[in-house]
């Protein structure tokens, strides 16, 4: 080091020393200073929830939890209804996502992409009915009819997860403080959901609609538990004609009926044939109530493999989808009287709803009149012509998984007998054993979630 | 406006702290700096007198003339690429020029270098820490390089660039040290001519399976003089939150004084993909159909007896001549430069032009069924070839010296970009998806893609149009000569807009769009940058010498943009005016950040160097409870020896450095909150709003430490340089998106602090001068990086966080490959047949191999012939220790039964096991390969032949890329990542995307 200062900054070395290290300091201290101005940032896509209080923000909150249950119907590519359609006999698979195809081969792994967002968004809509019918509650009213309808919507996810996963699946809560559920069983969740339909029952404000909503979501609730005559009992009152479904929409993706396109765009699922052997005719028996087309062609564009059948009731992305109806109430009242004993009744229910197929008000719509049942004369067949009844009534809105484990848990059949076994239809593969669905694998963040309770090969 | 008045106020608090000097007699220090072999004039050396701000920069006969100097003794040193540093005294007076010549040795390497720092220029000698540079201006005029991503290829030690695909126009991934986050951006900061820019930018938002190009590639090779690499924490300390991934500095060429200098290039080659592409096979059964059709007949059940093969097909559908979506594409490239100017005003200007076609386009016996199907003869020329990138780039810098106390540099950059992207990869539509699964059935014989033909699968066109500007203007003053001050200021905008098509009645059938549709999204992205800050010399003592710098970073960054999508459009319609549904949204993105910091250096004697730092940065997406951070740094550098002219060792230098730094979360990660969305009710749609956000108010950024130590050493009369370092990081307090418990019903992830990330390696650089004569010099570089990445720890309770066939694990690394598989095989029976219960497949996940290179090397050979008229250089590249999921041949196997070991009874037995094993995680390859990436003969043509045309000095240059590759892998190239161009490091599957294809390109560089 040879540089050398010169003699008029040697003797002012102190001073210039000082001056460095002072700018050095006021630099660095009034760069810090009045941060809080300058990290401010305006952020339009946020919505505070401080700002959905009052009347504007508790419609706001309503109309998003019901989109909300019904995107996690079918509003999505992975929702609960391509599941479900999939796992039972209703519908099977023509495409080639592995993930996808395991819900058909009733073989869902933990790590399965598609039943995580599935889970997710069934939970979703049900959290966002009990946080919108809780903040209506207290902004608006108590009685707010909207109150009902939400706390109803919240019943029917949870009856969704009843009946579609497996006996242990928790119900936890992410506000005001997230609390972690612990395993509930398939009787426990039914209570849940019959708990979330009583706080509806105290704000249906009369409102008929309402009320024959909760009458049959409460009757599918025990008829889940097992409680026929109550089940029964509860939707005496419904009129036949009543229906209550959810909206989609051909306006933005987030609104539709993800099942259209799976069927028509995509020939991704079909209307099953006898799928495993086990499944029921529902492509080949010519019902009206379940019209099918094959307007591409007899086997899927996409896999060249599968037979198409497409439903023509999801022919549209804002094809609604029917949660509760009439029909189902007359099913659990044939139900209820099948399991009183009274056949007579049992068979008059069915006939009356294939009588009056047809007939203005009978929604959905679905063709000319039924011809009527004859009494199979053994407990085995009317079981089976009653199931069969309820398949096909309410072909393809969720409903056939919950029937598929009840005939196991309450009617004694072996799984192996119900549900689509044996060879795949394609890709040289072998169905699984699962009877319900497993709970995803991110619930393992759940700490009161204890996965070895839940076994999806039981019903 | 206010903060960068605020800024703009800091500087001249500096300046009037610096004005308090009294002016004292001033004289100047100039002189001429030669080449000591042939005494001809070199431009830009710096002349410095060490200890203060006296500098100039050497024009273009070599004069330099360092004014305003005070009287009295300084040493000064001349800092020259190439050639030996030395030093010199001068003694300066009143009113007098003090005259100093330098004839400066030419060496192969040398250990001063000036680089950029974040508190400005400085001796690469000062530094405790590794920082690599690549003179760019001397490589792109003789190296087969056409993107900013191969200029670092295989260039820097520690430095993986993985490049996606071989699709024209598509980005890479660029990472440095390891992958530090497991949910966050793990690409480098990037810096131009002072002020951060872009690195990546948004996927592309229009889906086309999974590529997408990179707005760092905007940055013009042709326009760049230098590219600084700054590693890890441990030196990009003062850079400040998000600069943990490392930081890559870029200066652009400037003006050096002197008549207009012209630089006219043209490039001119083509463009070859020779993938080898898998054929597909159908082993049919030996009966038909009733309706006389072939019936397939798989191996294993073949062998269980469920069908009696017949004859096997086999056909190359993406290699046939009729049927291969495979061309060779051109590629041009023209361009103008021209610096010159005077010491007061400097200027650099420059424009080009490049186009390029890329390799896919419509088969064939496609274009004759579309012929056929519309009844016309010319189709689209974007629908037969779907691949194409046209840039046009404009810069302009003109430096201004002001006084010999003050500068001012105005740098503009300005790239227009149109690149039409094919549908590829993990995409129905795919053109290479139809033919790598489709069938060798005769019956299929003239449709034998499967999924969507190309004839409709390239009637969906994407593109990518954007327009980028870079500007930056500096200021330096320097008020006194011990005070520098200087002060940045800049914005990167990008105005972009990604669009797809697809007309009514060409689309695929069954894809969802067949009456076509019609997206275009729209985006804004500004980054404003603000640097301001001073640095003071002074000297405590004759042997120690200090130095302070402190100053203000602000940084803000805005992301609009604006998507709108169109279905059911009308007969020849274009666009969604008329669409039938119709969907848009919105979105806005603000980030800022403030940045101080102070740092302190103390040399002695002018060997060794300690320095110390802060840095304190606040973040808009902190939570609003850890608002701040704080990041210190420390440093040592020791030239234990140095300038000795001969001998074994001729300089070695120690160094260490310790830094933190830090990556900010995402910047809403730390809210609650909800999010417009309409909802369909009774009476129509409806605006509802949706929980969209889970956030922790006491979120704080993840903070990397790193230690890195090593050494430089010159050998062999400084012929042999090798620099080795060793670092340590740790990424603490990961930021990690945490799969949150579905039960909830709240949202998918919550990103939180979770974990702690290890990353330890090495690194090698080797240059030597192996032959040096008149007529024959051969310089080899060797570049090598190992890197051990692994997840040290999460917190407890916390399941290993994971997504399509990866996992973060803790013990692995990051981003692992884990998936259930084959683990053996055993063919009992002996049938030369595997059936599924000769095959034992893991039940559960396990871990693969890392998904990113963990060893990495490259070797540069550069031979001169004939006093270097004749140049030759090559680059061989091999990265290995990973593993790469061949999802094509799975796939085959898997879904569509098109592969061979499920076809034919000579295929081996590992590969039918894997096939019937049914799990994709069977597919785990070794990555590893070596590819002889760049060769290159450039020719300096005879002054006879340039002269006839008035030019100075004129290359010819031949290059080659992608010439060779040596590989164990199954499919055609390890390297290509799927979907990692919209997904990061995650997941990570190798699925029909084309290759890196191989380029000839001819260039004539003329200087004027």
């Amino acid at each position: 080091m040879t540089t050398q200062m010169n003699s008029r900054k040697m003797m002012n070395f102190k001073a210039t020393s000082f001056r460095a290290l002072t700018a050095a300091a006021l630099m660095t201290v009034v760069g810090a200073c009045s941060t809080n101005d300058i990290l401010k940032v305006d952020r339009p896509d946020v919505i505070d929830p401080g700002k959905l209080a009052g009347a504007t923000g508790a419609a706001a909150i309503y109309n998003g939890a019901v989109g909300e249950v019904a995107y996690g119907q079918s509003g999505t590519c992975a929702g609960f209804m391509l599941l479900t359609s999939l796992f039972t006999d209703e519908f099977r698979f023509g495409g080639t996502p592995p993930e996808v195809r395991e819900m058909d081969l009733d073989q869902i792994k933990n790590e399965n992409s598609f039943a995580q967002s599935i889970w997710l968004n069934i939970h979703r809509g049900r959290r966002a009915a009990e946080r919108g019918a809780t903040a209506i509650a207290a902004s608006v009213s108590p009685t707010d009819k909207r109150v009902g309808e939400l706390w109803a919507l919240a019943g029917l996810s949870t009856i969704w997860i009843a009946e579609t996963y497996c006996s242990g699946a928790p119900l936890s809560v992410d506000q005001p403080e997230i609390q972690y559920g612990s395993n509930l069983t398939t009787d426990q969740l039914f209570d849940a959901a019959l708990t979330r339909l009583n706080s509806a029952t105290s704000a249906t404000g009369g409102d008929a609609n309402l009320v024959n909503l909760v009458a049959v979501l409460r009757g599918r609730a025990l008829l889940g538990k097992g409680q026929f005559a109550q089940a029964a009992a509860a939707v005496a009152s419904v009129p036949t004609a009543y229906k209550y479904d959810l909206l989609y929409s051909s306006s933005d993706a987030r609104l539709q009926n993800s099942m259209k396109a799976y069927i028509y765009d995509f020939d991704y699922t079909s209307v099953s044939d006898r799928e495993g052997g086990n499944g029921l005719n529902y492509a080949s028996a010519g019902d009206p109530r379940i019209p099918v087309t094959q307007d591409f062609g007899p086997v899927s564009r996409f896999d060249n493999v599968t037979p198409m059948f497409q439903f023509t009731q999801y022919s549209s992305y804002g094809s609604p989808i029917t949660n509760a109806s009439g029909i189902e109430a007359r099913m659990i009242e044939a139900e209820g009287a099948l399991q009183a004993s009274n056949t007579s009744l049992w068979l008059t229910k069915l006939n009356e709803l294939r009588a009056t197929l047809g007939d203005t008000g009978i929604a959905p719509k679905r063709g000319p009149l039924l011809a009527p049942l004859t009494d199979p004369g053994t407990a085995a067949g009317r079981v089976d012509l009653l199931f069969r009844e309820r398949a096909f009534w309410m072909f393809g809105t969720g409903h056939r998984l919950g029937d598929m484990r009840r005939l196991v848990r309450q009617y004694s059949r072996a799984a192996d007998t119900i549900y689509p076994r044996g060879a795949y239809h394609k890709d040289s593969l072998t169905r699984g054993n699962q009877v319900s669905v497993r709970v995803s694998i991110d619930e393992l963040n759940n700490p009161n979630y204890d996965a070895s309770k839940c076994d999806p090969t039981k019903a | 406006m206010v903060r960068s008045a605020k800024a703009a106020g800091l500087l001249v608090v500096g300046l009037l702290l610096g004005a308090g000097s009294v002016q004292a007699q001033q004289g100047s220090i100039t002189g001429k700096v030669t080449d000591q072999g042939n005494g001809q004039g070199l431009v830009g050396a710096r002349v410095q007198a060490t200890g203060t701000n006296y500098f100039a920069i050497s024009n273009q006969q070599g004069q330099y003339t360092i004014r305003g100097v005070n009287a009295g003794n300084y040493s000064l040193r001349v800092v020259m690429l190439g050639y030996a540093s030395t030093q010199k005294t001068a003694t300066v007076s009143a009113g007098q020029p003090a005259t100093v010549d330098w004839a400066l040795k030419a060496v192969p390497y040398t250990l001063e270098e000036i680089v950029t720092t974040a508190t400005g220029e400085q001796l690469k000698r000062e530094l405790g820490n590794s920082v690599s540079r690549i003179e760019a201006a001397q490589l792109v005029d003789a190296a087969p390089v056409t993107s900013l991503t191969e200029v670092l290829n295989g260039r820097v030690a520690g430095v993986v660039a993985i490049a996606n695909d071989g699709i024209v126009g598509s980005g890479s991934r660029i990472r440095i040290r390891g992958v530090s986050s497991a949910s966050l951006a793990t690409d480098p900061l990037v810096y131009v001519d002072g002020i951060r820019v872009s690195e990546r930018g948004p996927a592309l938002s229009v889906g086309n399976g999974g590529n997408s190009p990179s707005f760092f590639n905007d940055i013009n090779p042709e326009e760049i003089e230098s590219i600084e690499v700054v590693k890890g924490p441990s030196a990009a300390t003062l850079y400040g939150t998000q600069s943990s991934n490392g930081v890559i500095r870029i200066t652009t060429k400037h003006g050096k004084s002197g008549p207009a200098r012209w630089t006219v290039y043209a490039e001119n080659g083509v463009v070859q993909d020779r993938s080898e592409y898998l054929p597909v096979y159908y082993q049919s059964a030996s009966t038909k159909t009733a309706g006389g059709k072939y019936q397939q007949c798989l191996l294993f059940l073949s062998a269980l007896g469920a069908c009696t093969p017949g004859e096997l097909f086999s056909r190359n559908i993406a290699l046939d001549p009729a049927t291969t979506p495979i061309k060779d594409a051109y590629r041009m490239q023209y361009g103008v430069q021209v610096n010159g100017g005077t010491d007061a005003v400097r200027y650099f200007v420059a424009t080009e032009f490049e186009d390029q076609g890329g390799t896919l386009k419509m088969p064939d016996t496609e274009v004759k069924f579309l012929q056929d199907q519309r009844g016309i003869t010319d189709l689209p020329n974007r629908q037969l070839n779907p691949s194409h990138l046209r840039k046009i780039g404009l810069r302009s810098n003109i430096t201004a010296t002001l006084s010999s106390k003050a500068d001012i540099s105005i740098n503009s950059g300005y790239t227009n970009t149109d690149n039409l992207i094919p549908q590829s990869g993990d995409n129905l539509q795919g053109v290479l998806v139809g033919a790598i699964f489709g069938s060798a059935n005769p019956d299929k014989a003239s449709n034998p893609w499967q999924f969507a033909r190309p004839a409709y699968g390239l009637a969906n066109q994407t593109n990518r149009k954007s327009n980028h500007f870079i500007n930056s203007a500096n200021a330096n003053f320097r008020p006194t000569s011990w005070l520098a001050t200087r002060a940045t200021v800049g914005l990167d905008y990008i105005g972009f807009e990604d669009a797809g098509l697809v007309r009514n009645g060409e689309a695929c059938p069954f894809c969802g769009e067949d009456q076509g549709a019609r997206t275009l999204n729209r985006f804004a992205s500004f980054r404003y940058s603000t640097d301001v800050g001073a640095t003071a010399n002074f000297s405590l003592t004759k042997r120690i010498s200090g130095k302070t710098a402190a100053g203000v970073q602000y940084g803000k960054e805005t992301l609009t943009l604006s998507n709108n999508y169109g279905k059911t459009l009308a007969p020849g319609a274009e666009t969604f005016s008329g669409a039938a549904d119709k969907v848009s949204s919105e979105a806005t993105v603000k980030v800022v950040t403030l940045g101080t910091y102070v740092e302190q250096q103390f040399g002695f004697d002018d060997r060794l160097y300690l320095t110390g730092a802060l840095r304190v940065d606040q973040n808009s997406s902190f939570g609003e409870s850890s608002r701040t951070a704080y990041y210190p740094k420390v440093s040592g550098s020791w030239v234990v020896v140095e300038n000795r002219a001969s001998g074994l060792l001729n300089s070695f230098r120690l160094r260490g450095a310790f830094g933190i730094t830090g990556q900010q979360p995402g910047a809403t990660a730390a809210l609650t909150y909800y999010s417009g969305v309409t909802a369909a009710l009774v009476g129509g749609n409806k605006p509802g709003v949706s929980l969209a956000g889970l956030g922790s108010p006491t979120l704080k950024p993840e903070r990397s430490q790193e230690i890195e130590g090593g050494f430089d050493i010159g050998i062999l009369n400084n012929k042999v340089n090798i620099e080795l370092t060793g670092y340590r990081k740790h990424t603490n307090d990961a930021l990690i998106a945490r799969p949150l418990a579905g039960s909830l019903g709240a949202v998918a992830t919550q990103f939180q602090n979770l974990g702690t990330v290890q990353n330890k390696g090495i690194e090698l650089s080797i240059s030597a001068r192996a032959i040096e004569s008149k007529n024959f010099t051969w310089d080899l570089n060797l570049e090598g990086a190992i890197n051990d990445n692994k997840l040290l720890k999460l917190a407890d309770g916390v399941p290993n966080p994971q997504g399509f066939f990866y996992r973060h694990a803790v013990g692995y690394p990051l981003y692992g490959l884990w998936g259930t598989g084959m683990q053996s095989y055993n063919d009992a029976n002996g049938d030369g047949i595997i059936v599924p219960s000769e095959v034992v497949t893991s039940d559960t996940a396990i871990f693969l191999g890392n998904s990113v290179p963990n060893k990495n090397a490259s070797l540069n050979s550069s031979i001169g012939l004939f006093n270097n008229k004749l140049r030759i250089g090559t680059q061989v590249e091999a990265k290995w220790g990973w593993k790469s999921l061949d999802i094509n041949t799975g796939f085959q196997c898997l879904a569509v039964g098109d592969c061979r070991a499920m076809n034919d009874k000579t295929a081996p037995l590992i590969d039918q096991a894997r096939a019937v094993s049914f799990s994709f995680g069977s597919y785990a390859e070794d990555g590893k390969f070596i590819r002889l990436r760049e060769m290159s003969l450039a020719w300096t043509l005879p002054k006879s032949v340039v002269q006839a045309f008035r030019g100075s000095i004129a290359t010819l240059t031949l290059t080659g890329r992608n010439l060779a590759m040596w590989k164990t892998f199954g499919s055609w190239d390890p390297e290509i990542n799927t979907a990692s161009g919209v997904a990061g490091d995650g997941p990570n599957y190798n699925f029909v995307q084309p290759g890196q294809p191989r380029t000839f390109l001819l260039r004539l560089n003329v200087q004027f």
